[in-house]
């Protein structure tokens, strides 16, 4: 199992998205409540960064079109008729977000 | 014997919402969901934008097959309701492919609204997919445009026409575009963009009047003759609420409903474009013609039906992209006395206050500063407008800091 570095938790906010890129993807990381999690930054319904769409609780809505989706497993919660969005597992390892790698 | 369910007329976003909503809340009876359109419910923002410009052949549906089968909800596309009963509770359906009367216990009216028309003036409308097809095969072979009405759907087909090489002019009778969503200020910046894209913008029409010679559509006006190979009549939407009138339903513009969507004849409901609605947040009664409105008023509308007692109360908002750039809208403009504007790179936020509170905003190629926005309205936010126009302060975290929706300030 790979588990690649994204950034160190300290530089995420409470609330507010993130926004990283690595190689094959640009992930939206969400930290909420000490927790973290990850999904594509990119909205699969338009070209939207959902990095920079409003987090309520555990919904990111795309800034774009205000699809809902839930940052705990990317699914679609209402808007338009598109996929949910890929999620990532991510941990933090010394304090540093990483995210697994699927091989 | 069969138990009567709930039966819902128009499978646009309301009523496709609706019936969704239907099922979380937990009804179980049976779910009818009747539309006089031949293809199963679609989306239509993409009517005035890509189908429209022959880069998406149809529309998405707006939720899968599938999703209607898991759900159990009976779509019968195809389907003009003639008649309502609201004594025996029947929906009444005289076409011959299928006769017949469909009981129900509950019933919503989704039926949307049509184009309005013009006395007197033949030409393309725009409001279904039919619609959206004849316009872009026509706009194909098009090379001028006369659209009457500069509102969205007016502005979003000369974005398309220009981008097709067809040499496009809009006409308003009104003195700005957008009137009934925009301020003076991002009226005139809208229309700058129209003109820098090639669109002739003619403001203040009177007496327009519109002929066929051959080829060419010509409209005669106060300020002269404007002609076309084609002409588009824009002018806004009436809602379909002929079902209700019959039925005996109270009528005010739209279909009259109360804080729960509920009609004046108990049991029927209405949702959507159709519906005459109160929203407390700014006092008044209004129809709205927006996709997110009849997807959310669709939702409420449904959980009251299920026995909710939910007062509807959301925040207006629609997105429109024109010649490139991506306009957002929320709230209520009209309810505006002071305006500021936040100029950030790449675009600009305008943001709309009337007796103190922020009551509107509107993002041009701003679409991170929508959501901070729309809950500084919710919030009803009333601190010092310059501290929102000032670029170098956090939306985001002004917005976070505002108290929760209902506690008083």
């Amino acid at each position: 199992m790979t588990w690649f570095p994204l950034l160190d938790v300290a530089a995420l906010e409470n609330g507010e998205p993130r926004s990283v890129e690595m190689p094959g993807d640009i992930i939206a990381l969400y930290q909420i409540g000490g927790e973290v999690f990850a999904t594509s930054d990119i909205c699969p319904h338009g070209n939207a960064r959902l990095s920079e769409g409003w987090l309520s609780g555990h919904t990111i809505e795309c800034p774009l079109h205000q699809a809902l989706f839930d940052v705990r497993d990317g699914s679609l919660i209402d808007g338009p008729n598109c996929p949910g969005v890929r999620s990532y597992t991510v941990r933090v390892s010394n304090g540093v977000v990483e995210l697994k790698m699927e091989l | 014997m069969q138990v009567d369910g709930f039966v819902i007329v128009g499978a646009g976003e309301a009523g496709v919402a609706a019936a969704f909503e239907m099922r979380r809340s937990g009804f179980v009876g049976r779910i009818t969901l009747l539309d006089g359109e031949a293809e199963a419910p679609y989306a239509r923002p993409p009517l005035s934008k890509d189908v429209l410009a022959g880069q998406m052949p149809n529309p998405p549906a707006i939720v899968d097959t599938e999703a209607f089968l898991d759900a159990r909800i009976d779509v019968r596309s195809g389907v003009r309701v003639a008649e309502i009963d609201p004594h025996r509770r029947l929906v009444v359906v005289r076409e011959a492919a299928h006769p017949g009367v469909i009981r129900f216990e509950r019933l919503l009216l989704a039926t949307g609204s049509r184009a309005r028309r013009l006395a007197g003036v033949e030409g393309h409308v725009l409001r279904n997919l039919n619609d959206s097809k004849r316009l872009a095969a026509a706009l194909q072979e098009a090379r001028s445009l006369v659209i009457i009405g500069a509102g969205v759907i007016g502005l979003e087909v000369a974005s398309v026409a220009t981008s097709l090489g067809v040499k496009t002019t809009v006409l308003e009778a009104a003195p700005q575009i957008m009137g009934r969503c925009l301020s003076a200020h991002l009226s005139r910046t809208i229309a700058e963009l129209h003109q820098a894209n090639g669109v002739e913008i003619r403001l203040g029409i009177r007496n327009l009047k519109a002929r066929t010679d051959g080829e060419t559509m010509s409209v005669e006006t106060d300020q002269g003759l404007f002609q076309g190979s084609l002409a588009l009549v824009a002018a806004g939407g009436e809602p379909n609420t002929g079902l209700a009138e019959a039925a005996g339903c109270e009528i005010e513009d739209g279909i009259l409903v109360d804080q729960y969507g509920e009609t004046s004849i108990p049991g029927i409901y209405a949702a959507g474009d159709v519906a005459s609605i109160l929203l407390p947040r700014y006092g008044t009664r209004v129809r709205l013609e927006a996709w997110q409105h009849a997807r959310r008023h669709g939702a409420s509308v449904a959980r009251n039906m299920c026995g909710g007692r939910e007062v509807y109360d959301e925040v207006p908002w629609f997105w429109t992209d024109q010649h490139g750039t991506n306009l957002q809208v929320a709230g209520l403009t009209r309810f505006a006395d002071t305006e500021v504007v936040r100029h950030v790179s790449g675009g600009r936020v305008h943001f709309l206050f009337g007796g103190g509170a922020l009551v509107a905003a509107a993002t041009l190629n701003r679409p991170a500063d929508m959501g901070p926005a729309i809950r500084l309205i919710e919030h009803g936010w009333a601190g010092p407008p310059e501290l929102l126009a000032n670029p170098r302060s956090n939306l985001r975290d002004i917005a976070r800091a505002a108290p929760p929706v209902g506690v008083a300030a």
